[in-house]
């Protein structure tokens, strides 16, 4: 006789919720990995344009009902929007996600609540896919996404800034380090942006805003996107980035201090470079391209105190791919804000604008520039939340060789093609198709290839992460180092000291 | 002093978060604000419409179709004797603010891979041009990036067209 029969079974062990863990780290890191198909996604997009541009007859061969939603204006929404929404916000987010609650010595305030903003984000990213490509748009560049859309990014966003406060307010490290600054500002200030630069308050249903004042509102939001939350946060990145990965302090903390607030000051009135020499107040053009040249000071304030913390370590640049795209990412930035702040002068706006030049100076900015950035805040935050080393070291140098060629083929040829236009815009008396379109076509052709050499990174990219997440090779091997792990909470507490160590986790990945 | 100032900041997460919020008003004031009530004053122009519904339709399926993607609406000062579409010069008259008083949105547009259609109605060669044009723009200029739209229904073609008649 046994007691075997008279025990009660053991009680099940609570499954994890896969819908929202509470394992430390895994909103960053969901977030990243849904936020790069979002790239992808956009990305094939801007390469069906570039192929139209460069040779516009091939839509003849497909079917009226596709062309629909191919066509070149939805095109250019879809790529726009799922880029910047849906790839480099959720992969700043991500960032933001892995950073702060390590700048703050603190868990993040709640991972579920982190986890909706991922579901949200994503769920809003299929409603813009799917209404703009049925043509239900605003009409108004940058801001083109329906009310539901809307709603489901600021729910997503505003997720995203109540969990990033909360996880600063009750952090256990009292100064702020300057990574926090931005991060912080960003997120209070991109929602603001948002409900103002639409309307929302005065009418979420339809665009509020008539006549040239339309145009005000529309670039307030178009550019101060960008000044107040793709910079911010990618800089942000960097100073947290460069100092992890080269272990030294940065070069300067006043420095720091001279980029942030000047940043923050000089940004957000520069819209108006927009639409200069338009019908728009001539001061407030005035006002604008005055502080698109004072852009001169943050730019310069962090992009050389990020250079010179890198200097005393130039020769991991060529060790560590994910310190290269940070310094990649970060000239691009330097070069396009010194392009963007010229390109704002009038004399120089009359000539370049409205042509391919403008174009190549966003992609710069947003695909080349804090695009590597966010890259780079890919690498290092994946290894050390699913605690694997990362697959191949020489997959990401082939990332990095690959996607900085295609920027540079991509972004010479846009841009001479924009010079072409107009130079010959300029001189008159040609025909639209003889001076504009003609001579561009050609210099698509490379353009197109740049964008085959990024998306092959990019899908190189992605095999080297998912054979990452799913390598179980590692496991016999070492388990990784404790420090670099996301630190415990109520619901994961650290282990006893001395106790053994609970590596693996059970589902390393959930 | 001034260090011991900004160690204050540092450390105290809601005056940074106010001061920061103080900075990005005061761009509020001056590009939001202040232009509001810079440009509710225009009298609307010759050119400003009131819309009729066939043509509000017509604006909207511009704003849908992505036409304003490519076509600018916003002939600038130093352009207006040179800038060519077909002829020199007749991209038409400087767009002043009060053309736009009845738009919502203003398809003002960042890019021209299409020429500007701010005056298109002054050089309109014909219905049925502008049709094909439509329908298939390959046609009347070979390599043009214009896609064609015949995925529309010939009563939202007219809608469009009705709507580029008031560009004049």
């Amino acid at each position: 006789m046994t007691h075997t029969a008279r025990l009660t079974p053991a009680p099940a062990a609570d499954r994890p919720n896969w819908f929202f863990p509470t394992r430390p780290g895994t909103a960053a890191y969901r977030m990243f990995l849904t936020g790069t198909i979002w790239m992808l996604i956009g990305m094939t997009y801007g390469l069906l344009m570039a192929l139209y541009m460069a040779h516009p007859q091939v839509w003849a061969y497909i079917p009226l009902d596709l062309q629909q939603f191919l066509v070149w204006g939805k095109m250019r929404e879809l790529h726009v929007q799922l880029v910047l929404w849906y790839w480099l916000s959720m992969g700043s987010v991500a960032g933001m996600y892995f950073i702060v609650p390590r700048l703050c010595r603190a868990p993040l305030w709640s991972e579920r609540l982190a986890h909706a903003s991922v579901w949200l984000w994503n769920i809003a990213g299929i409603t813009t896919w799917i209404t703009i490509s049925l043509g239900m748009s605003r009409g108004r560049e940058y801001a083109e996404t329906i009310l539901p859309v809307d709603v489901l990014l600021l729910g997503a966003l505003l997720c995203a800034t109540l969990n990033l406060v909360n996880t600063v307010r009750y952090r256990r490290e009292r100064p702020l380090y300057v990574s926090l600054w931005y991060s912080l500002s960003a997120v209070i200030a991109l929602p603001i942006v948002i409900i103002i630069g639409k309307g929302l308050w005065l009418n979420p249903l339809n665009n509020p805003y008539t006549g040239i004042y339309d145009n005000v509102t529309n670039w307030f939001f178009g550019h101060n996107i960008l000044g107040m939350w793709y910079t911010p946060v990618g800089i942000g990145l960097a100073y947290f980035l460069i100092p992890k990965i080269t272990k030294r302090p940065i070069y300067s903390h006043w420095l720091s201090l001279v980029g942030f607030w000047t940043l923050i000051f000089v940004y957000p009135p520069v819209g108006g470079h927009h639409s200069v020499t338009s019908a728009l107040p001539y001061w407030l053009q005035t006002e604008a391209i005055m502080f698109s040249i004072f852009l001169f000071i943050p730019v310069f304030a962090a992009v050389w105190n990020l250079y010179k913390s890198v200097q005393p370590n130039t020769q991991m640049l060529a060790q560590d791919p994910a310190l290269a795209f940070v310094v990649f990412g970060l000239t691009c930035y330097l070069l396009t804000s010194v392009q963007g702040s010229i390109m704002a002068l009038r004399t120089l706006n009359i000539y370049e604008h409205f042509s391919q030049f403008t174009v190549g100076h966003a992609m710069l900015a947003m695909g080349a520039g804090f695009s590597a950035i966010v890259l780079a805040a890919g690498y290092y935050l994946i290894p050390r939340v699913t605690g694997h080393p990362i697959y191949s070291k020489a997959l990401a140098w082939w990332h990095l060789a690959l996607f900085g060629l295609g920027w540079v083929v991509l972004l010479l040829f846009l841009q001479t093609a924009g010079l072409v236009q107009s130079a010959n815009w300029r001189v008159g008396g040609q025909d639209w198709m003889d001076s504009t379109v003609w001579p561009t076509q050609p210099l698509m052709w490379p353009v197109a290839g740049g964008g085959v050499l990024i998306i092959t990174s990019h899908l190189i990219y992605l095999y080297n992460i998912v054979r990452t997440v799913y390598d179980r090779s590692w496991v016999p091997q070492h388990a990784p180092d404790p420090a670099s792990l996301p630190g415990p909470t109520a619901r994961d507490p650290a282990p006893a000291p001395g106790s053994p160590p609970a590596f693996p986790p059970a589902t390393a990945t959930d | 002093m001034l260090k011991r100032v900004f160690d204050g900041i540092e450390g105290n997460t809601g005056l940074l978060v106010a001061l920061s919020l103080l900075i990005f008003s005061m761009a509020i004031l001056t590009t939001v604000v202040l232009p509001y009530f810079a440009t509710n004053h225009y009298q609307p122009t010759a050119l400003a419409v009131q819309y009729t519904a066939q043509q509000q339709r017509g604006r909207q399926l511009y704003a849908q179709s992505g036409c304003w993607e490519c076509h600018s609406q916003n002939v600038r000062l130093p352009e207006s004797s040179i800038g060519t579409i077909h002829q020199a010069g007749d991209i038409g008259a400087v767009s002043h603010p009060g053309d736009y008083v009845y738009q919502n949105p203003t398809f003002f547009g960042q890019h021209r891979r299409g020429p500007d259609l701010m005056h298109v109605a002054t050089r309109w060669p014909s219905e049925e041009w502008m049709m094909i044009h439509f329908l298939n723009p390959e046609r009347l200029n070979p390599g043009t990036w214009m896609p064609s739209f015949g995925y529309l229904s010939e009563e939202n073609l007219d809608a469009l067209s009705a709507y580029l008649m008031t560009l004049k």
